[in-house]
């Protein structure tokens, strides 16, 4: 069982470790995307009675 | 001089919440061990005292591993959601109970029929006490969750790898204290058939320890008053600390979650190694001390030192230790002191394996390093996970 763990984990030894990088460009996309609907939240009629 | 010295409280105010937060944690997650590392140390008892067979005990713990994983999947999904304090308190409540339960099942041979007429366990009682170790499993799934997430809540950014491996020693002070207080206290100098106590002791103590929890732990820092912890990290001076919406967390989540957890085959490698990273630190735990009694001869009493020497020495130096080579050598690329950790486990193990019978002490040796080595991969997989997914959707790789 190590054996097998070892071997599988060994096929990322060069793997680098920035999924942090990868994250914040998804954020730039979802803080884009937040603020425009933000922004259609605030266009939208308010109802007074 | 106002808005200085008011600084100066929030401060001092944070640091004691922080390490309040830290402690009860760490007490609250031992005490979680208590009440599931016990049957590992009963097992021989119960196997003498009852005649459950070996096989059957084995089952009862695969499955307790199977449910423990599925457990901590959808609490790892819950622990962003429900409040952690009380998951936390009413996980290990629960463990206290069904440990009551199976101290109690002789003594429900009057309604149930349990015992046979030479006092061994029949069919019903077995699978009664399988049943509850597979409850057992769940309830014990509700306890790093909400861990990892109120450290994720209550730590500054940049401590939170160091006081992340402080609280990970949790694991090996519970594992060896409960080896300590069953198998050297308990079972040694009152003999197996007080094996009963093994778990009304730490059920006993699980109980306080959930009040404690309960009464103890705050959700947030907002929750008594106080900023997040990035506002106060003076590793973030200077740097625009945001200030996140409820609405945009969940929005970057659904988002993140995909890419960087689903599709991303690095997690799924690392989930992978994880299965047999357990397979091997509970083959320690929860066979070390039936192994060692019955295959080299030890005595009770010495078997569950064995266990408790691999899990205290072995386990805290090796995961302070991981935790320092990863920084100093391969630049924070903690899935590389994972392969060695798991590569010097194995090698361990082997040579335990091949070893003659009566090498006691080199046998013993082999333990201590076997954990002192699966712990490297046991305290960073978690961290080389986040460093793949990011801690804002690490949670759900704990499963």
């Amino acid at each position: 069982m190590g054996c097998i763990g070892s071997v599988i984990i060994a096929t990322m030894w060069k793997a680098p470790a920035n999924g942090y990088e990868k994250a914040n460009r998804i954020l730039d996309e979802v803080r884009v995307e937040y603020a425009a609907l933000q922004a259609g939240s605030k266009d939208k009629p308010v109802a007074h009675e | 001089m106002d808005s200085n010295h008011n600084a100066q409280t929030v401060k001092q105010k944070y640091v004691y919440w922080e390490w309040r937060t830290l402690i009860l944690l760490m007490i609250g997650y031992a005490l979680f061990y208590f009440v599931r590392k016990n049957f590992s140390i009963v097992m021989p008892a119960l196997e003498s005292e009852l005649g459950i067979s070996k096989a059957r005990l084995g089952l009862f713990l695969t499955l307790n591993g199977i449910i423990y994983g599925v457990s901590r999947f959808i609490n790892g999904f819950l622990a962003d959601r429900v409040s952690r304090r009380k998951m936390m308190a009413t996980g290990l409540l629960l463990s206290a109970v069904v440990n009551l339960f199976i101290g109690l099942s002789p003594e429900m041979n009057g309604l149930f029929h349990f015992l046979d007429s030479e006092g061994k366990a029949t069919m019903a009682m077995v699978v009664f006490i399988g049943s509850l170790w597979l409850i057992n499993g769940y309830t014990q799934g509700m306890g790093y969750p909400p861990c990892g997430a109120l450290m994720a809540r209550w730590i500054k950014p940049s401590e939170l790898a160091l006081k992340q491996s402080i609280w990970n020693s949790s694991h090996s002070i519970g594992a060896g204290l409960v080896a300590i207080l069953c198998g050297t206290v308990i079972l040694k100098f009152f003999g197996y058939s007080s094996w009963q106590w093994c778990f009304y002791i730490p059920a006993i103590l699980a109980i306080f320890g959930s009040a404690m929890l309960f009464f103890g732990l705050r959700d947030d820092p907002a929750s008594v008053g106080l900023p997040d912890p990035e506002q106060l990290d003076d590793h973030l001076a200077g740097k625009e600390v945001e200030t996140e919406t409820k609405e945009f967390k969940d929005l970057a989540y659904n988002r993140l979650v995909g890419p960087m957890v689903f599709q991303n085959r690095y997690v799924w490698i690392l989930a992978l190694t994880n299965v047999f990273v357990y397979v091997i630190r509970f083959t320690i735990l929860d066979w070390g001390s039936t192994f060692l009694t019955q295959y080299k001869g030890l005595p009770i009493g010495k078997a569950s030192i064995v266990v408790a020497l691999s899990e205290i020495a072995g386990g805290i130096i090796g995961t302070l230790l991981a935790g320092w080579a990863t920084d100093k050598f391969f630049k924070g690329k903690s899935h590389q002191t994972c392969f060695i950790g798991l590569l010097g486990a194995t090698i361990m193990f082997a040579l335990f394996w091949i070893m003659p019978k009566d090498w006691n002490l080199l046998g013993v040796i082999c333990i201590i390093m076997a954990s002192f080595f699966v712990y490297m991969p046991q305290a960073l997989i978690g961290v080389a996970a986040s460093n793949q997914s990011t801690k804002r959707v690490g949670m759900p790789f704990s499963g």
